[in-house]
């Protein structure tokens, strides 16, 4: 790995295991076996570091590949399935080679809120992502209502957006409150959502 | 003039406090030193010392001010909505999304503030402060005991269905609020309100009294 990288990944880590982005530069010092002027020869300063970890390990996290989605069965499976392949890939987290671990979504805030959560690229991907989610759900409520398996007495807009608001909702729970039991949480949350929905 | 006058008549404590906020919301960025903190509000490093014993405990005070205790919510202004099970829940709900969409006011700040600014500056600390989860956790307590009272009381009244606890569709009520509100800090929704109007025809059709 290069020192610019392996520079990334130890804050990283240091972030992580603070639990802060109030780190200095004699921390990132001591971690990286580097001196100083080590550090500064490839980032002009500390924020430039931090910025550099967000479009590192934050920009591709958010983006979720709907392709890797794999749909089979009939509406609700294909819904369900959608659902919590997206839940999970917030949750989950992404693995990070040298630092051995995962970092999971709430690091991912600590950083993003720390370097300029506003920042136009990162906004732009977050809002990308929600409105992707939206049109895959989108897809599938239409093709459930045309199956017969979704009732059509309600619109499909206010129903893909019952069925993110679910999402999302679940998502933050984790979130604030560090639960273990999402998938249970979810499971129970998703045959509620699916009795109002499905047809009679 | 009167701003000024104001001001002078504040605890010097606040103005360090209100201060640094808004140092933190110019600098879009919740790092600032003493030295930062002593320019914006002319006392000298020492003085802020007087008040406060470190850094973290300035930070730790903004918290609690400023971000944690927005959380919390008028719950007494809740109990006084009136109506069936549906009306109460509907009402409540909205009520809530109100007085979070509401902005903060901060004296030295000329405007209102909105909430969400605060807490994009001021998450990473948040999530260093020791007893926000225990915070946040009695807030939601505080909620989903209001909600079970008037859910309880509509499977009596056969107005909600009875084929779920009341914890479950308790908890469907606060999922729903949890992921409306973060549609609103994260994709900057403008109206809790109308997402809330959206989505309440539905989560109304999965706790409803069923046969």
């Amino acid at each position: 790995m290069n020192t610019k990288d392996m520079i990334l990944e130890k804050t990283l880590k240091l972030i992580l295991d603070k639990g802060t982005i109030d780190i200095s530069i004699s921390e990132i010092r001591n971690s990286t076996e580097l001196t100083t002027g080590g550090i500064y020869y490839h980032f002009p300063d500390k924020s430039a570091i931090f910025e550099a970890i967000v479009q590192k390990y934050i920009i591709d996290y958010i983006k979720i590949d709907f392709d890797k989605i794999i749909l089979e069965g009939s509406s609700r499976e294909k819904i369900h399935d959608a659902l919590l392949y997206i839940l999970n890939h917030f949750i989950e987290g992404v693995e990070i080679e040298s630092i051995n671990e995962k970092i999971n979504y709430r690091s991912v805030m600590h950083l993003l809120t720390a370097t300029g959560y506003a920042e136009d690229e990162v906004y732009s991907i977050i809002l990308q992502t929600g409105k992707d989610i939206r049109i895959f759900l989108t897809g599938l409520v239409e093709d459930g209502k045309m199956q017969n398996e979704i009732r059509k007495d309600f619109p499909t807009k206010n129903i893909v957006e019952s069925l993110f608001t679910m999402y999302m909702g679940i998502q933050n729970f984790w979130l604030t409150f560090a639960t273990d039991n999402i998938d249970a949480m979810f499971e129970k949350n998703f045959d509620i959502t699916w009795q109002a929905i499905e047809c009679q | 003039m009167i701003k000024h006058e104001y001001i002078k008549c504040m605890d010097t404590k606040e103005l360090i406090l209100e201060k640094t906020l808004k140092l933190m919301i110019e600098k879009q960025n919740s790092l600032v030193s003493v030295r930062e903190i002593s320019d914006a509000t002319g006392i000298a490093t020492g003085g802020i010392y007087h008040y406060f014993s470190n850094k973290k405990q300035i930070y730790d005070e903004i918290i609690e001010r400023y971000a944690i205790n927005y959380v919390k919510f008028d719950i007494d202004k809740l109990r006084q909505i009136r109506g069936n099970a549906k009306e109460k829940i509907h009402n409540a709900m909205v009520e809530i999304f109100k007085q979070k969409q509401n902005g903060i006011k901060i004296e030295t700040i000329e405007d209102k503030i909105d909430y969400r600014i605060i807490l994009i500056i001021l998450t990473p600390n948040i999530y260093s402060y020791e007893n926000s989860m225990e915070f946040y956790q009695g807030v939601l307590k505080e909620l989903e005991d209001f909600f079970a009272e008037i859910v309880e009381e509509g499977q009596k009244n056969s107005e909600i269905r009875q084929d779920l606890s009341t914890e479950d569709i308790v908890e469907s009520l606060i999922i729903m609020y949890t992921g409306i509100q973060y549609k609103w800090e994260e994709y900057l929704i403008d109206d809790m309100i109308k997402s809330f109007e959206d989505n309440f025809d539905l989560e109304w059709e999965k706790i409803k009294f069923r046969e």
